[in-house]
């Protein structure tokens, strides 16, 4: 039996009062809130959709919700990949979407208020016209903040800039109980007692809903190129990232991407920008890498630099996207890996573990040899600079069960293998409930223990966003 | 403006399979409004080897026709067609000479403009008076920005933008000369050793009248037949935007917007299109635009007269329903 | 096959323009200057034409100074040597000015070299007037031949065979040499320089051509002049429809077409 309350008419009258015009019921609810972009995890359609257009919009709801012992599980873009805005105890999903005001810079200190359904593409292109940089870019460009806040998303420039975490100087939170908190300060240091800015970062929605956000950002570099490496295979590939990263060199993005990856989603970007051979001999693996700064003398002598160090390494050849359409080209490629997996996938799971760099070789020929005993096809690719893979499990023939079994075998191996080098199991996607089971096999329990407490002191009726991360029914 | 003893506006009519191209039709209009000012008469010019039918079809929307024949006038021979229009702009003295700017009417004013030293505008999109000069409008940067120009020499040379001007309505029956032009050996430098068709009929995007565009928001190619048949329906044209070309869904002639076509249809459907800025400067001339998009906030809703927001594949096969039941009635 | 590829520096053309507000100046703020892309596909089509029958690469540009850096980009993805043709009394040439120029450039560059070019590439149009004359109007100021909007070209005895993209299909078109052509998009990409070549293209000297070098060549007076510069009027957005059912939205939305008479 169900610890929480259907929705009752009441409760929908009492909600359409909270959120006039923006409560969708059942029949009404759009097929695309009953998943993410990962539905292997399992669907669920929600009872009610609230789509709020302020902090207290949505602490109205989440306070009737509370009261009537409803779940609420908050929902961004809806571009996850591990089930965290799926509502799998039923109940309301509350979506920031239409929270999607960009409120202020503060050019002088450098900061930006968001609230927390703007897309990152669209701060992204917003800063660009005002001359900054804000420097997260996870892979998914059409995410909300709020979303990027919640699982603490990475993506390709983290390793110079670092992950979303960095980023974040206060917000503004909705908490289960309907109160409205205010955490961090637009300052760059603090010491002011515990962390709840941090601990709200990476929640995935299970302590509070964001509402608000304010953003550091970084004067925009003036010039940027890109490298494309090429080698005859992924050993030399990968060997040669620990090396690039010792010659200081701060490379803004560096990618890894084998040959079978990079023809999938140049056949479904219909162009081919890759070259497949060089000089005679077939290229199996690429290394993508990018550069900024101040000016093109400056640029060019890292780039000869980085070059020397990866022609030293072993690499086949260095290919240069110094204009603006060959670095769109060269960064397209690689940014439609997702989407043409999934255009050519009808099973799909994943898993984004995060290793030392200097274990990256070393744990991509571990899954190469475990992926032969499977019946399912595994495509990787990843951040080589921050030791973050991205690996796909693929069938097209396979029955679900089987596939299940199957994927659930091997993710156990990849998880204990990145456990044992010193790794962690989630670089920036995060928990939700698909990945709940393997975080607590691989933390253990003391520290499930300290998470769910936490939960409790924010939750205490459990309401928000059940299931996920830490707390399992 | 000064047109000296220039009175007379050539229009160069391109034809395709016997019949005058529209977008060249359309020409005769901003040709009809020079014509009032210089105080003379709109010729239409038609070369090729049998001109009698497509001279038939214009005579009623042309003070006259020069049909030209006696050279190899056919699809693609560039050269004699520029050698012929250098000699009619000789003998008849124009005010302005005219064309459709298809890559033969912008070869062609681009090659006369070099031999008798002109300036010319390109790809026009209106005709505006500063009192008895013509002042063109043309667009730059993909349609963001515009220009107003006036061009110093005579003839005034342009071309046209297909869909910029609606074609004249017929009127009285015109005569129609016929014009000997034999093509001398020196003119013609270039030739063409094989024309192939590989599509058994021309995807004529400018001069439908309907349109109806599917972009990567219909999902895949089943899904675009969708669109295929609500273009049938309507007696249109299936458009198509760079990603579903892409994805393979149709082929690359259907493509609308910068890198494809530029269209002016009167009714235009955007299916599951975003609105991309490369896309909308190739439409926004259409006279009427629907646009379909589950994305309430998909920037095609800015430039559609009616934006439904919801799911092409529920939207779509409801829409045809319903207008075939309309047709019915 | 001796081969001249002429280019012109536009800014970026997958930035959106517009005019600075009040003014009739184009806001280039911020946008990176770049090759017409019809010219890189230009520069790619003859350099797979150079790698297939031999020869020799030679890119111009008419440009202030820091057009040098369109010329620089081509020297490291095919071109062989390059130059500049600047002259302030340039500023301002018309597109027949420009034929005019590029052709005395042209001249003292055969002479120069004691050999003359075989094959002139031009993009179709820059991606910034799109008027597409310069590639014709060269031809005509040379007196050679010209085909235009290519896809593909090949060496034939008699000179090349250039294939153009008609709407049912294509056509096959024989031109003898010397001649121009210009080029639409091929079905494939201009290339990638690779970090030598673009180092060495660097370090390339530009030579540069002025109106004295060319033997006083002069643009002539533009034959046409701009009267007001300013941007097309937005569209003004309709109704949007949401009702409670599908059928109810297609419903209206088929009513407000039928009123409109565009069905």
């Amino acid at each position: 039996m169900s610890q929480y309350n259907k929705v009752t008419p009441e409760l929908i009258e009492a909600l359409k009062a909270a959120v006039p015009g923006r409560i969708s019921v059942n029949g009404d609810i759009n097929e695309d809130f009953s998943h993410d972009e990962m539905p292997i995890y399992g669907k669920a359609m929600p009872e009610v959709v609230a789509e709020c257009l302020t902090t207290e919009e949505v602490a109205a709801v989440m306070k009737l919700c509370n009261d009537n012992r409803v779940p609420v599980t908050p929902r961004g873009a809806g571009t996850g990949l591990t089930g965290g805005a799926v509502a799998i105890h039923g109940g309301v999903v509350l979506s920031t979407t239409k929270m999607n005001k960009i409120l202020s810079y503060d050019t002088e200190n450098m900061v930006v208020q968001v609230q927390a359904g703007v897309l990152l593409n669209d701060l992204a292109e917003d800063a660009a016209k005002q001359g900054f940089l804000y420097p997260p870019d996870p892979g998914e460009k059409f995410a909300t903040l709020g979303g990027n806040v919640a699982t603490n998303a990475g993506g390709m420039r983290a390793v110079k800039y670092g992950a979303t975490r960095d980023y974040v100087r206060a917000m503004t939170v909705v908490l289960p109980t309907g109160e409205i908190v205010h955490l961090g300060a637009s300052v760059s240091k603090t010491s002011s007692g515990y962390s709840l800015l941090n601990l709200m970062i990476g929640s995935e929605g299970t302590l509070g809903i964001i509402t608000e956000l304010t953003l550091k950002l970084i004067p925009a570099p003036k010039e940027v190129i890109s490298l494309v490496v090429l080698y005859e295979n992924l050993e030399d590939c990968i060997s040669t990232v620990p090396k690039l990263m010792m010659a200081n060199l701060h490379p803004q993005a560096l990618e890894f991407m084998e040959r079978e990856i990079v023809r999938l989603s140049e056949s479904y970007l219909g162009k081919s920008t890759f070259p497949q051979t060089f000089e005679g001999t077939d290229v199996n693996a690429y290394l993508l890498v990018t550069f900024d700064g101040e000016n093109e003398d400056q640029l060019t002598e890292i780039i000869e630099q980085a070059s020397e160090v990866v022609l030293e390494a072993g690499a086949l050849d260095v290919l240069v996207a110094d204009t603006p359409q060959l670095k769109k080209d060269a960064w397209a490629a690689r940014s439609t890996f997702l989407e043409a997996i999934e255009a050519n996938t009808k099973l799909l799971d994943e898993c984004d573990v995060v290793v030392p760099v200097n274990q990256i070789a070393h744990y991509v020929t571990y899954i190469k040899e475990i992926s032969e005993g499977y019946d399912f096809e595994v495509k990787s690719f990843g951040h080589a600079g921050d030791g973050n893979l991205h690996i796909y499990t693929c069938s097209n023939d396979m029955e679900l069960a089987a596939f299940e079994q199957q994927v659930a075998d091997f993710m156990e191996k990849a998880y204990a293998k990145a456990t044992e080098l010193g790794g962690l199991i989630s670089g920036e996607h995060g928990i939700g409930h698909g990945k709940l089971d393997y975080l607590a096999q691989m933390v253990g329990p003391v520290n499930m223990r300290l998470m769910r407490g936490i939960k409790e002191v924010f939750d205490p009726n459990l309401v928000l966003n059940p299931g996920k991360v830490c707390y399992k029914l | 403006m000064d047109w000296g003893n220039r009175k007379d506006i050539l229009v160069f009519l391109e034809q395709k399979d016997g019949k005058a191209l529209n977008g060249a039709l359309e020409c005769l209009t901003p040709a009809r409004a020079l014509a009032q000012h210089t105080g003379g008469q709109v010729l239409a010019v038609l070369m090729g080897t049998d001109n009698a039918g497509a001279a038939e079809k214009v005579a009623p929307l042309a003070d006259g026709v020069l049909a030209v024949t006696g050279g190899d006038y056919s699809d693609g021979a560039a050269d004699a067609f520029t050698w012929a229009l250098e000699q009619l702009a000789a003998q008849y003295e124009p005010a302005a000479v005219l064309a459709g700017n298809t890559p033969l009417g912008r070869e062609m004013t681009a090659r006369l403009c070099a031999r008798l030293g002109l300036g010319s505008v390109q790809d026009a999109t209106a005709l505006t008076w500063d009192g008895d000069t013509p002042v063109w409008t043309v667009p730059l940067y993909g349609g963001t920005v515009l220009n107003d120009v006036v061009v110093d020499t005579l003839p005034v040379v342009a071309t046209t933008r297909s869909g910029a001007f609606a074609k004249p309505e017929a009127g009285q029956t015109s005569p129609v000369t016929p014009v000997e032009l034999q093509v001398p050996a020196d003119a013609v430098k270039v030739k063409v050793a094989q024309a192939v068709k590989e599509l058994s009929e021309a995807v004529n995007l400018e001069e439908a009248k309907v349109i109806v565009t599917g972009g990567r928001g219909m999902g895949s190619k089943e899904q675009f037949a969708l669109v295929e048949e609500l273009a049938a329906l309507l007696g249109g044209v299936v458009g198509a935007t760079r990603p579903a070309i892409e994805d393979g869904w149709v082929s690359r002639a259907h493509q609308v917007g910068q890198s494809g076509k530029i269209v002016a249809p009167a009714l235009y459907i955007a299916c599951g299109v975003s609105g991309a800025t490369q896309h909308v400067s190739g439409m926004s001339g259409s006279g009427y635009v629907v646009a379909i998009n589950k994305d309430e906030d998909a920037p095609i809703f800015d430039v559609a007269d009616v934006g439904i927001v919801g799911d092409v594949a529920k939207i779509l096969p409801l829409m045809i329903q319903e207008i075939r039941q309309r047709k019915a009635e | 096959m001796e081969i001249l590829v002429c280019l012109k520096q536009v800014p970026d053309d997958s930035v959106e323009l517009h005019l600075k507000p009040g003014t009739q100046e184009v806001n280039l703020e911020g946008v990176t200057p770049v090759v017409n892309a019809f010219d890189t596909y230009a520069l790619e089509m003859a350099t797979r034409l150079k790698e297939a029958v031999g020869g020799s690469i030679t890119a111009i540009t008419i440009g202030p100074e820091g057009a040098k850096d369109a010329v620089k980009t081509c020297l490291a993805v095919g071109a062989n040597q390059g130059c500049l043709i600047t002259d302030p009394s340039f500023e301002g040439a018309d597109t027949l000015g420009k034929s005019k120029i590029l052709a005395a450039a042209i001249r003292k560059l055969e002479a120069d070299a004691g050999k003359p070019f075989d094959l002139i590439f031009c993009g179709r149009e820059a991606t910034d007037k799109a008027s597409g004359q310069v590639g014709p109007q060269l031809a005509e100021a040379l007196g050679v031949g010209v085909v235009t909007d290519l896809v593909d070209i090949q060496q034939t005895d008699a000179g090349v065979q250039a294939k153009q993209e008609t709407e049912e299909g294509y056509r096959l078109v024989d031109a003898p040499l010397p001649c121009v052509v210009t080029v639409n998009k091929p079905p494939y990409d201009p290339r990638y320089p690779t970090i030598k070549s673009k180092l060495a293209a660097r370090k390339m000297p530009i030579p540069t051509l002025d109106a004295a070098a060319l033997g006083g060549v002069a643009p002539g007076a533009a034959g046409s002049h701009v009267v007001k510069v300013y941007e097309p009027a937005k569209r003004q957005a309709g109704v949007k429809l949401k009702e409670e059912t599908c059928e109810e939205t297609v419903a209206k939305a088929i009513a407000m077409m039928a009123d409109a008479k565009v069905l």
